[in-house]
């Protein structure tokens, strides 16, 4: 079995192509620029010439379903719903912490994802590391850094910690961590759509998931707007072209 | 046999897909608007736009096959809005179009919002050829350009401040009708007297064909406040009658003097305020005096839809214009000179 995967939900934008349990092609953007409309698709083209691969041979869509950038999220599950509903081929969500857990998923270790959510909050969510995987144990939350910590704080197991959210966490943070604290090299850091398509393998095999055209982004975070209907009714809308 | 594109649009707060064959034949033409998502709010909220056009893109573009009969293999091409418009909400439409068209190795087409509603005329009309006066109006734009021939456009006057429809949409809110203004406005006016209060018409003596109306909006605020410190009633049927009355006025005298100035016949009124029952009728009653083929597309074409997108992306298929795989939003995309 074939299976794509996409990742735009933050910074780096990546595309992966795997097959059973090997990885047949990878790459990976890290450029902090808002170009994923525009570079996704020249990618993912040059992707799949790379690995003699046609997009119909192509058996299911695996995306990184958030929390992340709301524009980045929505440019990968366009995307992936584009082609799911263009070849009639299954579409996987996969959330964005968990595919970034299972970049370095040690065992007993607690792994903690971190994503900038902006407004100084993180997105993440703990897992625990097993054989099998790293199995959630938290929701999906965005918090302030010193509430990540509260999460972490009992207990003496390592806490691996990935993402482009580590830089936001204090001095303070670190001090509270101590010893415990694991920061992995950084091609495990980033968000990676082998990781993506992996899980979402996994997840097609368990539970054959819903409608791929209907299908939404974990968005985690309300739009401002909806947290501040008051304000936003002052002020009035967009115009309209 | 003609050639079959899928239109895609989702420039604003309208998710909407449409089947045209030709350039000229509706096929389908589904629209989904999301009017009542964005009241509580009194206009549109960008993010809540972008959500739910990736909620509803892909069934709408479904239901547009499935209304035109026709599937992915019949299709020539597929023809996408990429600007001007809300920077997200663009850019869902843009990149399920450009996904399918990726996916099923169809040619994709950008189209000009703006140059999509000019289209909307030669839907609603079929044996229309250029040349024309296009009066483009809308709650983003008021532009009066020179059709010469498809997607060949001189510009002859622009807003320098508010759009048309923008105004329509203040002075709605000023007057407590809601949103979205435009219609409640034409619908709150039908009762009023147009003479009722003489608000002004800006006359531009350095480019007769410009447009302003930022004076008449104004004009309206300060006699609403005027009257209210007054503690005077105001009849909210003559003032949106009045303020209507002006803003037409002024459309229909600026759209007639390009027609005289260029020699042209035929006016094409297009966008969201070609809506408007007065200004349909005043270009009516005008246009017969001054001996004009006055066209207008039904108020279904004049709102923001995908068949539009799709009649304008035909010329630029027939015509080789592909947009390459990077194809990005803009959300300032100008008619006349962007890419
Ligand atoms: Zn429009």
């Amino acid at each position: 079995m074939l299976i794509l995967g996409l990742d735009t939900a933050t910074a780096t934008a990546s595309v992966a192509l795997i097959r059973g349990k090997g990885l047949l092609a990878e790459e990976i953007l890290n450029i902090p620029q808002k170009t994923h409309s525009k570079k996704l698709l020249p990618v993912l083209a040059r992707l799949l010439t790379g690995a003699g691969v046609q997009i119909e041979d192509v058996d299911a869509f695996a995306v990184s379903a958030g929390p992340g950038s709301f524009t980045g999220l929505r440019i990968g599950l366009g995307t992936g719903k584009g082609f799911a509903h263009a070849l009639s081929k299954p579409l996987i969500t996969v959330p964005t912490l968990d595919a970034l857990a299972y970049n370095y998923y040690f065992p007993g270790a607690i792994i903690c994802p971190l994503l900038d959510a902006k407004q100084g909050l993180l997105y993440t969510a703990l897992y625990r590391g097993e054989a099998s995987g790293p199995r959630r144990e938290t929701d999906y939350l965005a918090l302030p850094p010193q509430g990540v910590v509260e999460y972490l704080s009992p207990g003496e197991e390592p806490v691996i910690l990935l993402g482009d959210g580590i830089g936001l966490l204090g001095k303070a943070v670190w001090a509270q961590l101590g010893e415990r604290a694991f920061v992995v090299p950084a091609a495990s850091c980033l968000p990676r759509a082998s990781s993506v398509a992996f899980l979402g393998q996994r997840a097609l095999g368990e539970n054959p998931q819903g409608d791929p055209l209907t299908v939404e982004p974990l968005y985690v975070r309300k739009s401002a707007a909806e947290l501040n209907l008051k304000k936003r009714r002052l002020a009035g809308g967009a115009r309209k072209f | 046999m003609s050639l079959l594109l899928l239109g895609i649009e989702t420039s604003c707060d309208e998710t909407a897909a449409a089947v045209v064959a030709g350039g000229r034949r509706i096929r389908s033409n589904i629209i989904s608007s999301q009017i009542e998502l964005h009241q509580p709010f009194g206009g549109v909220v960008p993010e809540l736009a972008s959500r739910k056009h990736l909620q509803n893109i892909n069934p709408i573009i479904g239901e547009a096959l499935r209304e035109a009969g026709v599937g992915w293999g019949d299709l020539a091409g597929i023809a996408v809005t990429h600007g001007p418009g809300l920077v997200g909400a663009l850019l869902v439409g843009l990149t399920v179009a450009k996904a399918l068209a990726f996916a099923r190795r169809l040619p994709l087409v950008a189209v000009n919002h703006l140059e999509g509603h000019i289209y909307a005329n030669y839907l609603a009309h079929p044996s229309l050829e250029p040349p024309f006066i296009a009066l483009v109006v809308s709650g983003g734009h008021t532009d009066l350009v020179h059709v010469l021939g498809h997607g060949e456009y001189h510009p002859l006057g622009q807003t320098r401040d508010d759009a048309a429809g923008e105004a329509f949409d203040k002075v709605a809110r000023v007057l407590g009708l809601g949103y979205p203004g435009g219609p409640l406005l034409d619908a709150a006016a039908r009762g009023g007297n147009p003479q009722a209060i003489d608000f002004p018409r800006a006359v531009l003596k350095d480019a007769p064909l410009d447009f302003s109306f930022s004076g008449v909006k104004t004009a309206v605020l300060n006699y609403h406040n005027q009257q209210r410190q007054r503690g005077k009633e105001i009849n909210v049927a003559d003032v949106a009658a009045s303020f209507q009355a002006a803003v037409v006025e002024v459309l229909v005298d600026k759209t007639l003097l390009a027609a005289k100035t260029l020699s042209l016949d035929k006016v094409a009124i297009c966008g969201g305020v070609a809506a408007n029952s007065a200004l349909r009728e005043h270009f009516r009653i005008r246009g017969a005096e001054a001996g004009l083929e006055i066209l207008s597309p039904p108020p279904i074409l004049c709102t923001d839809n995908a068949a539009m997108i799709a009649a304008a992306g035909y010329h630029r298929l027939k015509a080789g214009c592909f947009a390459p795989l990077d194809l990005n939003a803009v959300p300032n995309l100008p008619l006349i000179g962007g890419k």
